[in-house]
């Protein structure tokens, strides 16, 4: 991943210059960049972090980066919100939004706390910007192994930052499409992308590649969402990111009784880990899943540890 | 007779700027009515469908008149493209592109400035707040204008005219 002009672009000019003078090949593999109020600036790279130097370049020394102001957190946000702060309210209330191209802000600042809980933030302090990731092919081999002859119930568990979203969207994409080579068809799927990581919906707009027949509902709680999609849209998957929780076992519980086929992600470390976890233990010992994938962080994201078929 | 035409000239000139002065009144006037018309506008595509800024002011930019329409194509455009870090130095580069088509003064100016300073910087309460306080001033700057225009009006006609008549007499 490199930095493109729409992720210098949210950057106000002192910012993008120091971007600009650093050297792309410098930038190769960013995952993250982050901005902190009164401290140096910084991006991550290849899982272990960096500072930028005043006169652009990646440095070492603390001393010699550039350091971030509060003026320049404002700027960004500005920017970033397309100078429509008013806009994006809700996500300042989440904690984050979504820019152009997929990529995802993490904002913490002072909360302002209403009658339903977090009203806005103000005073923001530091920015997280996460460099959207999009492996195109990722999939390939599981969807061949395991969808050709027909969609199966699907969980893919791993700890974070094992690739998890990254597959599933990968997934989606093979069976949205259809893919010959695979030897899949088309599939009318659902997508209930709560946390916006899986499309990376921007006003509503899938950012990143979903495939042709994905209808996305973006930000909305997966048990209303689920309903949602069975009701309007017949869909013949539908996928969910990081379910947890009793109420999204009953609204899936409901899918299969609807003969909608489901592919989720769930954080936990092991199969033994999610076997007792409230919620997925009834998931299992009904067999509501038929392949249970785990990743790893082994040979780099996204490495496949095992596949467990379940029935 | 060339006296008798040069008089003429003289007499018709200063009385069409006579009426020119007493038009421009009224174009400032017309200009500040507009422009609160514009904000009623902008308010209903702000705090009611939350729209974006950059799309608020081209969908508006469609219904009003001209300079304020290029005015906010101008800003428009600018905003999409990043031009600078804040809103507020957005508007003012954006209104200096403009300032000779626009015949408002410099406390007018003002209230404009602070109104997109503060659009770029506030959540939605803070935006009504701002509507209706812009609101309110624009209001009382247009009273004041009608109120010059009514006043001077008649008086900058006839002065035209008579400032005219008193160059020929002179001259004669």
């Amino acid at each position: 991943m490199i930095l493109t002009k729409e992720i210098i672009e949210i950057f106000p000019e002192e910012i993008s210059l120091v971007f600009r003078r650093t050297e792309p090949n410098d930038m190769q593999g960013i995952q993250e960049i982050r901005l902190r109020a009164n401290k140096p600036l910084m991006i991550v790279k290849n899982n272990s972090d960096f500072f930028i130097g005043i006169n652009g370049g990646i440095t070492y020394d603390c001393n010699s980066a550039f350091l971030v102001n509060i003026k320049d957190i404002e700027r960004t946000i500005q920017r970033m919100t397309n100078y429509s702060l008013y806009s994006f309210e809700d996500e300042f209330r989440n904690g984050y939004l979504t820019l152009k191209g997929g990529h995802r802000v993490g904002i913490v600042g002072r909360t302002v706390l209403g009658s339903e809980g977090i009203k806005t933030l103000k005073n923001i302090s530091a920015l997280n910007v996460r460099i959207a990731r999009e492996i195109k092919g990722c999939s390939d081999a599981i969807v061949k192994k395991l969808y050709s002859d027909g969609i199966k119930h699907t969980l893919i568990i791993s700890p974070p930052g094992c690739g998890k979203t990254t597959l599933l969207r990968d997934i989606i994409r093979n069976l949205s499409d259809g893919n010959k080579r695979l030897n899949v068809r088309g599939y009318r799927i659902g997508v209930v992308d709560e946390r916006g990581e899986i499309a990376a919906c921007h006003q509503g707009v899938p950012q990143l590649d979903v495939g042709l027949r994905t209808d996305v509902l973006d930000s909305c709680p997966k048990t209303l969402g689920i309903y949602m999609l069975l009701r309007s849209m017949g869909p013949e998957i539908i996928a969910v990111d990081e379910i947890g929780g009793l109420d999204d076992t009953k609204a899936i519980q409901d899918a299969l009784k609807a003969g909608v086929k489901i592919i989720a992600t769930a954080h936990a470390g092991t199969f033994d880990e999610i076997k007792v976890r409230a919620g997925f233990k009834e998931m299992i010992e009904n067999s509501f899943f038929d392949v249970v994938i785990i990743l790893s962080n082994k040979r780099g994201p996204g490495t496949i540890e095992k596949i467990i078929y379940l029935t | 007779m060339l006296k008798l035409i040069g008089g003429l000239i003289i007499i018709i000139a200063s009385t069409i700027t006579g009426f020119y002065i007493s038009h421009l009144l009224y174009e400032k006037v017309r200009q500040l009515r507009e422009l609160q018309y514009a904000l009623q506008i902008l308010e209903s595509e702000i705090i009611y469908s939350a729209e974006p800024l950059y799309v608020a002011l081209s969908n508006l930019s469609l219904k009003v008149n001209e300079p304020l329409k290029a005015l906010f194509i101008d800003l428009a455009n600018s905003i999409k493209d990043f031009e600078k870090d804040t809103l507020h130095d957005i508007f003012i580069n954006s209104f200096d592109r403009h300032k000779d088509r626009f015949l408002l003064e410099k406390e007018e100016i003002e209230v404009l400035v602070s109104f997109f300073s503060s659009l770029g910087t506030s959540d939605l309460e803070g935006q009504k707040k701002n509507f209706n306080l812009t609101m309110k001033k624009l209001d009382m700057l247009e009273k004041k204008a009608d109120d010059k225009r009514q006043r001077n009006d008649k008086l900058v006609k006839y002065l035209g005219f008579a400032s005219g008549i008193l160059i020929v007499v002179i001259l004669v």
